[in-house]
């Protein structure tokens, strides 16, 4: 189907109707699945559809559907619901016509492309070197890609097309030793298939560093320095403000914009946060957003003072403040909340082993299992944790969870090094309303905490 | 030509609300199905999403197989099943509206204090498995949810709380009733000591998680879980049981079949019981290559591979109701947010309390500051197990409320 050639005819102004935007996205993704070496698992997974937004007397209506070539009953089904609900006003603020933007230039490169015979190769390569990992209880390996071509219009005029390629893989380990388990696993990321071949030593001498968590002893509860890695940067960014910094959780709250104002000091003097969604070739690249609104580069916070915030059309006209380029969906079947992009702490000058030093006593955080936010309190539950003594990283400790609070942890970065790192990743992805998993790449340079609740 | 295909329909009605007024109407009514071909010992999967015949899909099954995955094991006999909930049909998808307007009158006299945002949701949902030679198994049921979260006027947080309920019937005068006295409560901000207490998870799900690894065949076999080579002793104490429950049409519940077409008439398989360990879970591949019995927990989306995984892990249920426990507890910890913790490969757990309430003697006190706790599993459902109620906190909870003592660290 031409959906560019179908959006073009369709018409979106001769409705008597407020707004209405569409959009349509069709993805190809396939995935290969191997269990303790047996292939467990491996397809493709098209699919097609459309998500049509009116918003008309006082109300937005949505409908996801798969008969993306029958769009305007679509509209007439939502016009009559509309309609039928006739007890407010419009007073959604329209958007402004962004203009015409087309990005298609992936086409080439696109994973879609390439069979799943390839694709099973590739990963197949990898199996008998699980035998050259001590300790190994069960693994897993997975691959997965996906090709997104995504195409929009809306009754003031903005219109736009792009797509989007990414794949990943995985080695995913149980060590053993007696009764003492370790799990861990190592993600690659990519744009290109090429990039996932030669990774063998990689994955041995990662699995090599991982043998020495088979015998570390559990965290004594309590509070520590803490030097995060770039990825726990990362993801401390994304939960610990990134979330916070989305103007959706202050909608209905005439108050919420006195606890967050532009222009207050939030933070230590050397931290910067960014959000900017213009990352090409990384996980959180959405060059436009999904009502039309085009990336920019966002200071969440720079120099340590509170300078902007994430928002969609609606959030902004709200807040008297600009649309930001972050109002995303997951896929046709939601409509676009505020999400986040490309997030990151932007880099700082202290050399990371001048932030060991500092850290005398305190623990570093390499890689994480997932972390949360949405309260007072943010958690990352770290996978690999070490002591630094003598400013130098010690013997490996297990931590469960590290925690803290948004305001105390902004303000108690001492440090950031100059070791920037953005973690791209194919698998998971950022979770909101059901909303779950968006593609985002969030990172940082390695960071100097005061202090963290450790348990 | 032996093939199977899984198809999934879902039409719902979802409502959003902003402030406690509707924002958004959603609706969604979308087609997916799976097909899996069997052919020379290997099984080859495509999907589609959209209106496709079966007789389509087989022919772009048949054009795009390429890579298929070996399978030895027995598929089962051609079963046939039909679960149809018509009584929870009956009501259209607009019925939510009802549950809209009790909740925003309920909920009008606090809006002076906090914003409610929230979702209403009513689904009509299907799922069903044929093939060629007679195979046909079905389920259709209405499914409702909904939830509020809530956040203090000028709090700086995305929410502060959050309450809802989901189910094949909804009681919102019950989670309401049960939910307003901690909502009223929650700007008496109590100080606090740091020490070991009676805690209460109202939503206690990530408690099993480590366990629950243990309970997978595969995992099991492969002597990479915690409780891996302890099938039939005693791991944890005699009050502690848990099964793994596939029907109860009251929760809407109605997984009598699972994704590969498994039948198991037993509602509620014992995975513990009474502190023993006595069953594993496997789908049709972990089975055969253990030896052990299919147990229906074989699970597929429309366009992934099969997987073991839980129908629903429910504790099984104590003598005493969850308010009689709390009326004789000197102090208890409730805990309604306690997200983003995690355990340990040595079962070690520990998670932060976004919002916790002290209770003593049945009475909510006040609410706690944001707290650590800590555990294990081994002392969660072993030697610090307090009491598991007959009851969850809510009428419609699958789950009966758990209490064991824990370690409680202020942030």
């Amino acid at each position: 189907m031409n959906i560019q050639k179908y959006l073009d005819q369709l018409d979106l102004k001769k409705y008597n109707c407020h707004f209405i935007d569409v959009r349509i996205e069709r993805t190809q993704s396939t995935f290969v699945t191997f269990q303790n070496a047996e292939m467990i698992g491996a397809g493709e997974k098209p699919a097609l559809g459309a998500f049509v937004r009116l918003y008309q007397n006082g109300f937005w209506y949505y409908s996801a559907t798969t008969a993306v070539t029958e769009l305007e009953t679509e509209i007439k089904k939502l016009l009559t619901q509309a309609n039928a609900n006739k007890v407010q006003t419009n007073n959604y603020i329209l958007p402004p016509n962004n203009g015409s933007h087309h990005m298609m230039t992936k086409a080439l490169d696109a994973f879609s492309k390439i069979s799943l015979e390839e694709k099973l190769k590739l990963v197949e390569a990898y199996v008998p070197l699980l035998k050259n990992i001590k300790n190994l209880q069960e693994s897993r390996i997975g691959y997965t890609d996906l090709y997104k071509e995504k195409f929009y219009k809306s009754s003031v005029g903005t219109e736009f097309s792009y797509d989007f390629n990414q794949a990943g893989f995985y080695v995913n380990c149980t060590l053993k030793s007696g009764e003492e388990l370790f799990d861990d696993y190592i993600p690659f990321y990519a744009t290109n298939l090429s990039n996932l071949h030669g990774l063998e030593q990689n994955i041995l001498d990662y699995f090599e560093e991982a043998q020495k968590f088979l015998t570390a002893e559990s965290i004594t509860p309590g509070k520590y320095k803490v030097v995060m890695s770039p990825e726990i940067t990362g993801v401390f960014t994304h939960e610990c403000f990134g979330h916070q910094s989305e103007a959706d959780a202050m909608m209905g709250d005439p108050e919420a914009t006195k606890a967050w104002t532009l222009g207050s000091i939030v933070g230590s003097s050397c931290l910067s946060i960014v959000d900017c969604g213009t990352h090409d070739n990384s996980s959180g690249f959405c060059p436009i957003d999904d009502e039309g609104t085009l990336a920019q580069k966002t200071y969440l916070i720079k120099d340590g003072v509170l300078t902007g915030r994430l928002h969609s059309v609606h959030t902004a006209n709200v807040l008297a403040e600009k649309p930001t380029g972050n109002a995303r969906a997951i896929n046709f079947e939601y409509e676009p909340i505020v999400r986040m992009t490309s997030t990151y702490i932007e880099a700082g000058k202290t050399p990371f082993i001048d932030l060991l030093k500092m850290a005398e006593g305190g623990l570093y955080l390499y890689n994480f299992k997932h972390g949360a936010a949405g309260s007072t309190t943010f958690t990352i539950a770290p996978t690999r944790a070490y002591k630094i003594k003598d400013g130098k990283l010690a013997e490996p400790v297990r931590v469960s969870v590290m925690s803290g609070s948004v305001f105390e942890t902004l303000k108690n970065i001492v440090a950031c090094s100059d070791d920037f790192h953005l973690k791209s990743a194919a698998f998971g992805g950022c979770g909101k309303m059901n909303q779950m998993p968006l593609p985002v790449v969030d990172g940082g340079p390695s960071v100097l905490v005061n202090e963290m609740q450790i348990s | 030509m032996k093939y199977d295909i899984l198809t999934l329909n879902d039409e719902s009605l979802s409502i959003e609300l902003i402030a406690g007024k509707i924002n958004s109407y959603r609706n969604k009514n979308i087609m997916k199905k799976g097909i899996r071909l069997f052919e020379n010992d290997k099984i080859y999967t495509t999907s589609f999403v959209g209106q496709i015949t079966d007789i389509e899909l087989i022919k772009k099954a048949e054009a795009t197989k390429s890579v298929g995955v070996p399978y030895k094991y027995d598929l089962p006999n051609n079963p046939q099943l039909k679960i149809c909930d018509d009584e929870s049909l009956k009501a259209p998808l607009t019925a939510i509206n009802e549950a809209i307007e009790l909740a925003q009158e309920r909920l009008e006299k606090y809006s002076k204090d906090f914003v409610f945002n929230g979702k209403f949701e009513r689904s009509f949902l299907s799922r069903t498995i044929t093939n060629a030679d007679g195979m046909k198994l079905e389920r259709n049921f209405a499914y409702n949810e909904w939830h509020f979260r809530f956040k203090k006027i000028g709090s700086s947080n995305m929410m502060d709380g959050y309450f809802g309920e989901e189910g094949r019937t909804l009681d919102l005068k019950d989670v309401l009733d049960r939910n307003i006295p901690y909502l009223e409560n929650y700007k008496n901000e109590l100080s606090f000591k740091e020490g070991k207490y009676p805690v209460f998870f109202i939503d206690s799900g990530e408690l099993v998680g480590k366990l629950s690894e243990s309970l997978l065949a595969e995992k099991y076999f492969e002597g990479s879980a915690l409780y891996s080579g302890k099938l039939n002793t005693q791991i944890f104490s005699a009050n502690f049981s848990l099964y793994d429950v596939n029907y109860s049409p009251a929760h809407g519940l109605y997984r009598r079949f699972d994704d590969e077409g498994t039948i198991r008439e037993l509602s509620h398989l014992p995975l513990i019981e009474k502190g023993v360990f006595k069953n594993i879970v496997a789908d049709l591949r972990c089975a055969k290559k253990y030896g052990v019995e299919a147990t229906g927990n074989g699970q597929r989306n429309f366009d992934s591979a099969v997987r073991t995984s839980f129908n629903n892990l429910v504790i099984g249920r104590g003598s005493r109701t969850t308010q009689d426990i709390l009326n004789s507890l000197d102090e208890c910890i409730v805990v309604f947010m306690g997200y983003g913790g995690d355990f340990t490969d040595k079962g070690d757990f520990s998670t932060p309390l976004q919002l916790s309430y002290l209770v003593k003697r049945g009475e909510i006190v006040g609410r706690l500051p944001q707290l650590t706790v800590k555990t294990t599993t081994q002392d969660l459902f072993g030697s610090r197990l307090i009491e598991i109620a007959s009851d969850g906190f809510q009428k419609n909870n699958i789950q009966p409320s758990l209490f064991s003592e824990m370690d409680v660290y202020i942030n």
